[in-house]
This record gives C-alpha cells, sequence and structure tokens, in this order.
C-alpha cells in the first residue's frame, strides 16, 4: 500500500512539473514568434512578419502586443482599413490599462493618412478619457512609497506566488505601469526572498517605472497635439476641394460570415475580428486642357 | 553642502511632479477646439468599422440528426396531443437546409373530451338513443419533408460562460399524417430558432402551422394545428 502511495505522489510531482515545462515552453514559443516576426519586419519582410505576429497564441501576454505590432506593419503597406480594424481590438475598452499610449496615436496619425478628419478627436477625446485617470494613478507610484496600500498588497501577492503575472496582479492592473511583471529586475526580485531590502528595490523600481510610462504618455500627447494642428490647417483646405476619394477595404460577403455593428458594447468574441472600409484622402482628378 | 543637495533634490522632485502635471494640462487641451470638430464632422467621408467574424459551426453539406417533444394545439377540441420524434437535416449552406420530421403522437382526452365521452358512455349504457354523439379522430405518426431558410442571425450571451450563435429560420414542408381513421396527407409551414452549442451540438425551438383533414362519423374536418416542439440535435 505504501508503495502505490508513493507512486501517487510521484506522478502527481511528474505532472506538476510537467506543467510547469509546457506553460514555460509556451511563453518561450510566443516570444520566439515576437522575435522572428520584428526581425521580419526591420528586413521589410512584411507580409512573412504578419504571418508570423498571426501564430501568437491568444492566451499569452504577448497576443495584444502582436495586434500593436501587426497594425504597425500594415501601415507600413498603406493598409490603412486594416491598421484601423486592428487597432479597434486594442484599443478596446476590455484592455484600457493594459494598453499603452502609442496605439491612440497610431490610430490618429491612420485616420490623419486618410483624411479622417473627425475621427481623430474621437480617438483623442478617447486617450483623454483613459489616460487622465492613469497618470494620476502613475504618479502616485512614481512617489516610491513602500506604505503605499496599493505596493503593500501587491509586495503580498508576490511574496505568496513567488511570482507575478496577468492572472495574479488581477483587477487592479490598470493602476500600475504596464506589462511591469514583465520587467527583468521585477522578476528577479519577486523571486528574491521577502526583505526590507529587497521591498525598497521592488518599490524603488516600480516607481521608476511608472515614471517612464510617465514621459512615454507625455510625448505622445505632444504627438497629438501635433496631430491636431495638422488636422486644423487640413481642414481649411479640404472645405474648399470636392475630389473623389478611392475607397479601401470592404465587408466579407460570403454567406459562412457574419456582421455585426462594432459600437461600444464589446463583446469577448468579437475581439481580433473587426473589419473596416475607409475612404482615403480626396486625389486630384487630372483634365485634360487646352 | 547639505542644503545645496537638499536644494538640488527638492527640484529634481518637483520638476518631475511639474512634468507629470504638464501632461496633464496639454492633456486637457487635446479636442479643446469645438469649431473645428464641427468642421472635421461635415468632411467625413463615408468609413465603416463592423465586426465580422467567421460563424462558429460550418453549416456546408453537414447532416444534423436530432430528438424533438413538442404539443399540438387547435387540433380536435377534446384531444391534448403531445409528440416526440425525430429531425433530420442536411445543411446545404448556411441560408438553406433540407430535411424530414418525424412525430409520434401521444392523445388523451382534454377535461371536456373525457366529461363528453363518459356522459356519451352513460348513456349508452342506460340504453339511450341520442343524435349529435360526440367523435374523435387523432393523429398517431406524422412524416414530413422539410425545406428550410436562415435569413437572420445573431449571438446569445450564455450565462458569461461563452458566445452561442442563432440563426432564426423559416420552413415550409409536406408529408403523410396517419390518423385513428386512416391516413391523410399534410402541409406545414412555420418558423424557428436554431441554437448553435458547438460544431456537433444544436438546439432548435419551432412554431408551425399544420393542416390536414380528418374523418369523424359525420364527414371530413379541416384541422389547423399550431405544432410547437423542442429539439436537440448532433451534427455530423
Amino acid at each position: 500500500m505504501k508503495k502505490v502511495y508513493v507512486l501517487i505522489a510521484f506522478l502527481m510531482l511528474l505532472l506538476f512539473v510537467f506543467d510547469d515545462l509546457s506553460f514555460a515552453a509556451s511563453i518561450d514559443a510566443n516570444l520566439q514568434h515576437m522575435q522572428t516576426a520584428r526581425k521580419l519586419f526591420e528586413k521589410g519582410e512584411l507580409d512573412k512578419a504578419y504571418a508570423e505576429y498571426d501564430k501568437v497564441s491568444k492566451d499569452s501576454d504577448y497576443w495584444l502586443e502582436s495586434i500593436e505590432e501587426k497594425a504597425h506593419t500594415m501601415g507600413r503597406k498603406g493598409e490603412f482599413n486594416q491598421v484601423i480594424s486592428l487597432l479597434k481590438t486594442v484599443t478596446a475598452e476590455t484592455f484600457n490599462g493594459v494598453v499603452g499610449p502609442e496605439p491612440y496615436f497610431v490610430l490618429a496619425l491612420t485616420h490623419l493618412k486618410i483624411c479622417n478628419y473627425s475621427e481623430i478627436f474621437n480617438v483623442t477625446k478617447l486617450f483623454k478619457e483613459r489616460f487622465t485617470q492613469r497618470s494620476a494613478d502613475l504618479k502616485i507610484i512614481s512617489k516610491s512609497d513602500l506604505n503605499n496600500a496599493l505596493v503593500q498588497e501587491m509586495l503580498t501577492k508576490a511574496n505568496k506566488n513567488k511570482r507575478l503575472d496577468s492572472a495574479i496582479v488581477g483587477a487592479k492592473i490598470k493602476q500600475w505601469p504596464r506589462l511591469f511583471y514583465r520587467d527583468a529586475q521585477i522578476q528577479d526580485l519577486v523571486s528574491q526572498p521577502a526583505s526590507q531590502m529587497r521591498d525598497q528595490k521592488f518599490v524603488k523600481r516600480i516607481g521608476a517605472l511608472a515614471k517612464r510610462e510617465l514621459k512615454e504618455i507625455e510625448t505622445i500627447v505632444n504627438k497629438l497635439q501635433i496631430i491636431e494642428a495638422d488636422v486644423i490647417q487640413r481642414i481649411y483646405l479640404a472645405e474648399k476641394s470636392k475630389e473623389k476619394r478611392e475607397k479601401q477595404g470592404q465587408f466579407e460577403k460570403s454567406k459562412d460570415y457574419i456582421q455585426f455593428p462594432a459600437n461600444d458594447e464589446v463583446w469577448l468574441d468579437e475581439l481580433d475580428n473587426y473589419a473596416a472600409r475607409v475612404e482615403k484622402c480626396p486625389t486630384v482628378n487630372k483634365r485634360a486642357g487646352l | 553642502m547639505k542644503k545645496i543637495l537638499v536644494t538640488l533634490l527638492a527640484t529634481f522632485v518637483s520638476a518631475s511632479s511639474l512634468a507629470a502635471s504638464k501632461s496633464y494640462d496639454k492633456m486637457g487641451s487635446l479636442g479643446g477646439n469645438k469649431d473645428i470638430i464641427k468642421k472635421a464632422r461635415e468632411l467625413d467621408p463615408d468609413n465603416k468599422v463592423r465586426v465580422v467574424q467567421r460563424r462558429t459551426v460550418d453549416r456546408n453539406w453537414r447532416l444534423e440528426l436530432g430528438v424533438n417533444y413538442g404539443m399540438i394545439a387547435g387540433g380536435d377540441s377534446y384531444i391534448n396531443t403531445q409528440n416526440v420524434g425525430g429531425n433530420l437535416d442536411l445543411h446545404i449552406n448556411p441560408m438553406w437546409s433540407v430535411g424530414a420530421r418525424y412525430y409520434k403522437h401521444y392523445n388523451e382526452f382534454t377535461s371536456e373530451g373525457k366529461r363528453v365521452w363518459d356522459d356519451q358512455a352513460a348513456r349508452a349504457n342506460n340504453g339511450e338513443n341520442f343524435d349529435g354523439k360526440a367523435a374523435v379522430d387523432f393523429p398517431l405518426e406524422s412524416t414530413l419533408g422539410i425545406v428550410s431558410f436562415y435569413p437572420i442571425y445573431g449571438k446569445l450571451n450564455v450565462f458569461d460562460m461563452g458566445v452561442a450563435q442563432f440563426d432564426l429560420y423559416v420552413l415550409g414542408g409536406y408529408g403523410q399524417v396517419r390518423l385513428s381513421s386512416g391516413t391523410a396527407p399534410t402541409w406545414t409551414a412555420g418558423g424557428g430558432a436554431g441554437l448553435w452549442l458547438s460544431q456537433h451540438f444544436s438546439s432548435r425551438i419551432e412554431v408551425r402551422y399544420q393542416n390536414y383533414k380528418d374523418e369523424i362519423s359525420s364527414g371530413s374536418r379541416d384541422i389547423n394545428a399550431v405544432v410547437s416542439t423542442v429539439s436537440i440535435g448532433f451534427i455530423l
């Protein structure tokens, strides 16, 4: 009977180890796809890069980043309708607090490139709504205060789990620097035994990450202001012109596809299933004349 | 020296705070010009963003087998009828299917029907001869060929556990009903909702009108029945 218990315990240990290994293996595979895709992007092999980004699994922490970078890829190709449909997922309310400020800038820039001026203001309005509170939260974190209740809560979770990921951080992820749990220094600190020195280093690093993100937000705000200034100039010119606009993109008409309105209500099955049909900037019609 | 260091530190801290608060001020100025926004809206192009997703359940040339349970309303007024049966549908594509329905009918008297029948039996036992005896004819089995058209689709949030797509459809069919008096041709038309739970499981609710002629002692009658069924299916 004792031998049976020993065998069961051994099998359970094997299962536990295998589960950890397979988790680590799946992270490595997704990271591999991201790195391969980035190298292909640098070489200018955009279609191959896009295909590589597509291989990142939906349950991976890298999935959202892969969609963001797919949007960059499509932007390089001039497929602005694809950029808009991809960034619709990235900027969905579901991912508020998890996504950085840059996709909003890319979205606004794409709308500028297709002369969709009113949508630029919708993007900046959305950006303001989402990042005003976030900036306030990050400002508190940037003060590196060990006595802060939020910091204490995170240290408790870190001590209990010996690691941090999005599931462990939980709903308060929006109040923390983006993807802070993937930072190499944070991962190293979290794996160390709890001590006053370790906690001080942790809160100092978190503060540094928060300051970095605040700087990033400020940079994006500046860029959005430049876009708005450009829009003001273009609007006055566009008022006078009545040229036609070239269409880009179309909706799948096959019976195997179904369509729903893309409004503020987000269904989880709809994420990464948006499509856009856009009209590009007006082009000048050249007419023959004497 | 200490004072210089403290002053420098204070300056650095306030500069960081100033940078953070600068971004708040700048953020507040974004989208602040209402007149420009109004002008921009007047130049709106015809851009659309929609959710476009593949149907979760492929219904191209797939066979669906199901079992059903239902009731008939509006048939013989002295009879309550329930059915148990089977469905067979060949999905040609997500918009069209052809199939068959089989129903085995289980009948019992309504309370009024029982009262009338018992009354007649009692009077017959007493040796009474009377006109206008009540008569019933009831269905025993039905078999129908069906064509269905699925023009409307949608999706349901199923208790926050998942999303299931469904189709609303109309159907029409023709077949035969075996009555206690004999067989009669029957036709049907109606509609339903098909819920596609997974690649292999489905659920349907159908409500349809069915017409046939039955035979009682006084002659034939036009029966206009409403048949409602629920079914669970397996998609091969």
